[in-house]
């Protein structure tokens, strides 16, 4: 019994796929790979908000705000160390003398950044704040 | 299903276009709202798979084109008012989507039906939705390249919805429900 | 509506109305914002225009003048300002005509404040610690060290092209002004390009040129740009803020923002030329100006001068307005502003 009813389900699948004109194909086919072809591009951008971290005047790496991670950068006094946890970005630690860019805290809204200026370190939160410029 | 095919009785063929009009009306509303039920498959406002499409393309098959557009902006204008989202971001994004893919669909089936099936025309259809969407979040929302790299699922996403409701049409056409109201009742009837 | 006027009417009409929308969507002006450490801070420059390429090159520019800015006017290196501060007293050097440009201006300042902006205590700032490259360290100097560089009258003196410092302890530091001018120059040179607005903003020192182009609907709506002003004691509030209409600069100049602890007490940079010591009258002064190093000068002298004279060197001068927080935490304003709009 069982060979039997495969064989019908085959049978179905294949009036099915007849239903399909060649026309339907093509673009099937067509849009399949294009979005396919996008993939790789896609990876190199990040959906969610993300800290941009800068040694140097070089932005060095973009990290998005949804890992869970430390990461740790080279400046010309030592090693900065900036963790990431759940959406929000703070450095961990900093060779700096003042440390004011780790008693800063935690950062999580678009435009806010951290500057850990001795170490020439800095961590920015892309994105549009409620205003255009911030005088400090 | 059996007012569909009323066209063989002696019903007001005006009336029977607007009982159709309103029938489909109904069941478009009834699957956006349903849609509205499954998360969203990008965090976006407003951006769906794309189901009514599937009424669109009666509606313009039984119709006519002027009458499946119309249908697919009432549908997304009345629908947002039963989901709360009536002049939300979503909403725009929603009926902008609704009416550029009743329009491509209407192009479709006029210009390429023999090349492509129902089913080409509802993956046409999706596709049209989706990147008229997110081109109309890009244009009055949020300008960020960002938004693209939506495209890719959205495109795979529509592929996926657009052969679904492809093949419910072809079956739909199969059992001879489809009679156009716009062709053969208008033009016999006694009141043009 | 027969069918047929659908292919003819309605279809036309949305296909041009469809690229008339992809077109303006195309001309839509965009926005290119980079940052760089320059001067000892963090230097955000942003551009808005509808070439992205330009607005890439405006930017590489501005970097560029702050770059030369910023080591053309250091004061203990080998440039013309450095070759100053080791010359003999009494010796004139030839200087070049933008570093006599900018003592003149410095020297201005420093008669309309009666003293208290002053460029030439680089020794003075050394002696607290706060060295050109300042890294966040300082000690408290004596009294008597402090002395030698009040006693002595440690001015300068320019004549047709050419500078002399009039005494061993004459050390010119354009650290008040050279923050402001480089931003003012960016500025300058940001204009050169085909960008319809732009912000630079170096920290405490920032300036405007246009309004932000912002896209609404089908068109651009230019609207002017919204300048936050931090609290100079919680760093996640506001005092308030501003709206730049046309070409505007401000500058703040407050006890937080360099400073130093030495038995739980801070010590911060502006210091008073009159004492030698960080100046306690205020704790933030923000002065907008037409330009960036008019600001930034002010900003200076109004925090040493202290509310009372400070405002009315303030209201005295066209254009010019103030926001000073007093060490209480009350807010004064200039007359052309309303107090209501900060709060600390």
């Amino acid at each position: 019994m069982r060979p039997i009813q495969q064989q019908s389900r085959m049978q179905q699948m294949i009036t099915m796929l007849k239903q399909f004109t060649w026309g339907d194909r093509f673009l099937i086919v067509f849009v399949f790979a294009v979005s396919i072809g996008f993939i790789p591009w896609l990876q190199s951008g990040d959906p969610g908000e993300a800290a941009v971290i800068q040694v140097n005047n070089e932005v060095i790496a973009t990290l998005p705000l949804e890992d869970e991670t430390q990461f740790s950068v080279q400046g010309p006094l030592g090693e900065t160390i900036i963790e990431i946890k759940s959406g929000k970005v703070r450095v961990l630690s900093d060779p700096g003398p003042q440390q004011l860019c780790v008693l800063q805290g935690w950062i999580s809204r678009a435009g806010d950044s951290l500057i850990c200026l001795p170490n020439r370190v800095v961590i920015q939160i892309p994105g549009t704040p409620s205003y255009d410029g911030l005088i400090k | 299903m059996a007012l569909l095919q009323s066209n063989k009785t002696t019903i007001d063929p005006r009336l029977h276009r607007l009982l159709l009009f309103v029938m489909l009306l109904a069941m478009a509303m009834g699957l956006q709202v349903l849609e509205a039920m499954i998360p969203p498959p990008v965090p976006l406002p407003g951006i769906k798979l794309g189901l009514a499409n599937l009424i669109t393309v009666l509606a313009i098959l039984m119709l006519g084109p002027v009458s499946g557009v119309l249908l697919a902006a009432t549908r997304s204008i009345l629908g947002s008012l039963l989901l709360g989202t009536f002049l939300s971001v979503g909403f725009f994004l929603s009926v902008g989507g609704a009416i550029a893919s009743a329009i491509v669909i209407a192009i479709a089936l006029k210009w390429l039906r023999p090349t492509l099936s129902l089913i080409g025309v509802s993956v046409l259809g999706a596709l049209t939705h989706n990147t008229v969407q997110l081109g109309l979040a890009w244009v009055f929302f949020i300008q960020q390249g960002v938004l693209f790299y939506y495209l890719p699922i959205l495109w795979l996403l529509a592929l996926i919805s657009g052969t679904a409701t492809g093949l419910v049409l072809q079956a739909v056409e199969q059992r001879g429900i489809l009679t156009s109201v716009s062709s053969t009742t208008m033009l016999s009837s006694p009141l043009r | 509506m027969k069918p047929g006027r659908f292919y003819k009417v309605l279809l036309p009409t949305m296909v041009v109305l469809a690229v008339v929308l992809v077109l303006v969507a195309w001309l839509r002006p965009s926005e290119v914002s980079r940052s760089q450490i320059l001067l000892g801070t963090l230097v955000e420059v942003t551009v808005f225009g509808t070439e992205d390429e330009k607005l890439n090159e405006a930017i590489e520019a501005a970097f560029d003048e702050f770059r030369r800015v910023q080591d053309a006017f250091s004061r203990s290196g080998e440039g013309e300002l450095g070759q100053l501060n080791q010359a003999d007293p009494g010796t004139f050097i030839e200087i070049s005509p933008e570093l006599f440009g900018l003592l003149q201006q410095a020297q201005e300042y420093q008669a309309l404040s009666q003293g208290a902006f002053d460029v030439s205590l680089g020794q003075l700032q050394d002696l607290w610690g706060f060295v050109e490259d300042w890294q966040g360290e300082g000690q408290v100097p004596t009294d008597e060290q402090i002395e030698t560089f009040l006693v002595q009258s440690h001015r300068f003196t320019l004549e047709d092209g050419k500078a002399a410092r009039n005494s061993l302890t004459t050390h010119v530091d354009l650290g008040g002004i050279a923050k402001g001018y480089a931003v003012d120059r960016a500025i300058e040179v940001i204009k050169t390009f085909p960008v319809e607005a732009a912000l630079v903003n170096a920290g405490g020192n920032l300036r405007s040129f246009g309004q932000v182009p912002e896209p609404f609907l089908f068109w651009v709506e230019p609207r002017p740009f919204d300048i936050a002003l931090q609290h100079p004691r919680q760093p996640r509030r506001f005092l308030g803020s501003f709206e730049f209409r046309e070409d505007r600069a401000v500058s703040t100049s407050g006890d937080y923002q360099r400073f130093f602890t030495v038995d739980g007490q801070q010590y911060h940079h502006i210091l008073d030329p009159f004492t030698g010591k960080p100046s306690s009258l205020l704790i933030s002064s923000t002065i907008l100006a037409p330009t960036a190093m008019a600001a930034d000068a002010l900003s200076t002298a109004v925090f040493v001068l202290g509310p009372e004279s400070g405002l009315e060197l303030v209201n005295s001068l066209p254009d010019i307005e103030a926001v000073l927080v007093m060490p209480s935490g009350d807010i004064l304003v200039s007359e052309g502003l309303r107090a209501e709009q900060f709060s600390f």
